[in-house]
């Protein structure tokens, strides 16, 4: 009897997998079926020139690309001291920057209030300084740097420690500074981990919401992004956030697919894949 | 002169390895593996910290503990070859072959011409473009050597290079080896966990067990004086303790070891001693024997071993007391139909043992 169960189980395995899938498959797929199928490409390329589209894409447009580079500069150097130092209160460092991953978006709009808002914390002293975060397209990019950058820091993090440390090894004894290291073995090495985070980066700060209108308010022209106008427009103007929708699922769609199509050994096979049981000894 | 006189822990194992290497000559540190001799390497190339000790070449000092004074990698003038030799997947072979003197910023048209002299040397001329996947074992452990020797080292280091290879590229690359380490003007330390690269490669040899060097000399002095059962064992040479029951008039003297007796040259002293007894000294047969040999032992045939590996000479294991390696060509061992499990007499003269004290 026991023989008989346990020859039949493997089989269901891979049908209840499929059944599934293909459940999940279609909750997913579904909506954006739904969405394309209320637009025409024609009709969309009709609604592009429309100026109120046209702002709320170019605004996109500017704040995500700003907001990415941003994180870019500033999470290279974090991802390389997370990768290669050990250091006290790293623990907690890293669970900082990975907050915005599981924070509510209104929430870190609203400490961004807190922080950078008129009688914020920071906020004063900007003030003095003659400059206003909130309300501005300065805080969307702010908003959107504070949301996107854990999508860049983790894998271009694991793209760092993922550099095999023999190559470091062989660039250190053959007289090259740790800058050097970097520049010429770990940069090239991690760069397909990169630009996957950048991709991850760019794709979330294009969609951020709940975070840029808590922070940042819903000024057309100003403040008001893509996310934004569709919410506004759903309730008036369905036709124009069906437009507005589509464009973001196909650039959307457009930098994940992007992510995928850069293969993982973009130099090739590695030289421990080449010997595989070479195992460094004492 | 490199001078090695280091002290490091890690966790229970530690080494404890004090050496000197000359340059333009070749020192192979052998030992099994957990025996510290890559620890050792990667100390020297500044990878690890000594806990305490110094490292010095020509007195430039690269570490000494006592002083405060520890150089990083990058700025001791050594050559480090990895045992999978670590090229950089990235770059083709030029390019890992300027790699250190570009690091070193050399000018540009130096450098070019440096790499073209060594791609040249080394016979990649026609290989610069590849990438390292694209080449062979052979290839990359060429490349691997070109690349940190075209910095000038004044330390070569060698992790295992010819452990990363198939058998037949092994033999053929090791003669290569050989000829290309001839002739560098540098100290080189070649680390190797087989014997026969360690007698192949070293003009000198030192043994590591355990963190600790066991005998360092030239392969003479092993082969006169093997100080550890180890030692005779990667030689294939019998080593036997024993002691000196009885003293001859003819100038031989009785040797208990290991539940027989043998007849040796008198050492001259009573006590402990350790017998050599060379392989190839030692007779086989399958009937009493009717020569002038003094030890005669009768024992079965254990196992048989083929010296190298599918070559001429069979290296015969005896379950003789004390037990003993014989070394026969197959021809001999065909005549006399050697098998496991088959009594044989094993005789060899009293004149072919040497006594060392014990």
């Amino acid at each position: 009897m026991t023989a008989q169960v346990r020859k039949d189980g493997p089989g269901w395995i891979p049908v209840a997998a499929i059944a599934a899938m293909g459940l999940l498959v279609l909750l997913l797929a579904l909506p954006f079926v739904a969405l394309l199928a209320r637009t025409s490409p024609g009709q969309l390329l009709a609604r592009l020139a429309e100026p109120s589209v046209a702002q709320a894409l170019r605004l996109s447009l500017v704040t995500s690309l700003a907001a990415t580079a941003i994180v870019v500069m500033l999470g290279i150097p974090t991802a390389y001291v997370l990768a290669t130092r050990e250091f006290r209160g790293k623990r907690l460092l890293e669970v900082l920057i990975d907050l915005p991953m599981v924070l509510p978006p209104t929430v870190a709009g609203f400490a961004l209030l807190m922080a950078f808002g008129r009688m914020g914390l920071a906020g004063q002293w900007l003030r003095v300084l003659g400059v206003t975060l909130p309300f501005t397209t300065l805080g969307v990019i702010l908003a959107q740097v504070f949301m996107a950058a854990p999508f860049f820091i983790a894998p271009a993090r694991t793209g760092f420690a993922g550099v095999d440390p023999r190559l470091l090894e062989a660039a250190a004894t053959l007289g090259a500074s740790e800058a050097h290291r970097f520049r010429r073995v770990m940069l090239p090495l991690a760069l397909p981990s990169l630009i996957a985070g950048t991709s991850m980066c760019a794709a979330r700060a294009l969609g951020e919401f709940g975070a840029t209108i808590t922070f940042a308010g819903n000024l057309p022209g100003v403040t008001q992004t893509m996310p934004l106008a569709v919410y506004v427009t759903l309730q008036s103007d369905l036709d124009t956030a069906v437009v507005l929708s589509v464009l973001l699922l196909v650039m959307s769609f457009g930098l994940l697919l992007g992510l995928r199509a850069a293969p993982g050994g973009w130099w090739g096979v590695h030289p421990r894949a080449a010997h595989p049981g070479s195992a460094p000894t004492r | 002169m490199l001078r090695i006189q280091v002290r490091r822990r890690l966790g229970s194992f530690t080494l404890d390895a004090s050496l000197t290497a000359t340059p333009g000559g070749v020192t192979v540190l052998v030992g099994e593996s957990g025996s510290g001799k890559s620890t050792l390497l990667r100390l020297v190339a500044g990878l690890l910290d000594p806990d305490e000790g110094r490292i010095d070449i020509h007195g430039d000092v690269f570490v000494d503990r006592a002083r405060g004074e520890n150089l990083p990698p990058e700025l001791r003038a050594v050559g480090y070859v990895a045992q999978d030799y670590a090229l950089f997947p990235h770059l083709n072979v030029r390019e890992n072959v300027a790699f250190g003197l570009r690091a070193l910023r050399r000018p540009r048209p130096d450098v070019r011409a440096r790499v073209d002299l060594t791609l040249e040397r080394f016979g990649l001329g026609s290989l610069a473009e590849r990438r390292p996947h694209q080449l062979s074992g052979g290839q990359q452990q060429r490349v691997a050597l070109a690349r940190a020797l075209v910095i000038d080292p004044a330390v070569l280091l060698l992790d295992e290079p010819l452990s990363a290879l198939d058998l037949v590229t092994r033999r053929s690359v090791r003669a290569e080896l050989r000829r290309i380490l001839e002739g560098l003007s540098c100290a080189t330390l070649f680390v190797t966990h087989q014997p026969t690269e360690a007698l192949a490669f070293g003009q000198q040899i030192a043994v590591l067990e355990a963190g600790r060097i066991t005998q360092c000399g030239t392969r003479d002095d092993f082969l006169r004086h093997p100080r550890s059962r180890y030692v005779a064992e990667f030689l294939g040479i019998n080593l036997l303790e024993g002691e000196i029951v009885e003293r001859h008039a003819d100038g031989t003297a009785n040797v208990a070891a290991d539940g027989g007796v043998l007849s040796v040259p008198d050492p001259g002293h009573d006590g402990p001693v350790r017998l050599v007894v060379h392989p190839h000294d030692i007779v086989l047969s399958t009937e009493f024997p009717a020569g002038s040999a003094r030890n005669v032992l009768r024992g079965a045939v254990e196992e048989i071993v083929p010296e190298p590996p599918g070559g001429e000479r069979l290296r015969i294991l005896l379950a003789t007391r004390p037990g003993l390696a014989a070394q026969i060509t197959r021809e001999a061992s065909e005549a006399l139909g050697l098998a496991p499990g088959i009594q044989v007499y094993a005789s060899f003269k009293a004149t072919g043992v040497l006594v060392l004290p014990g």
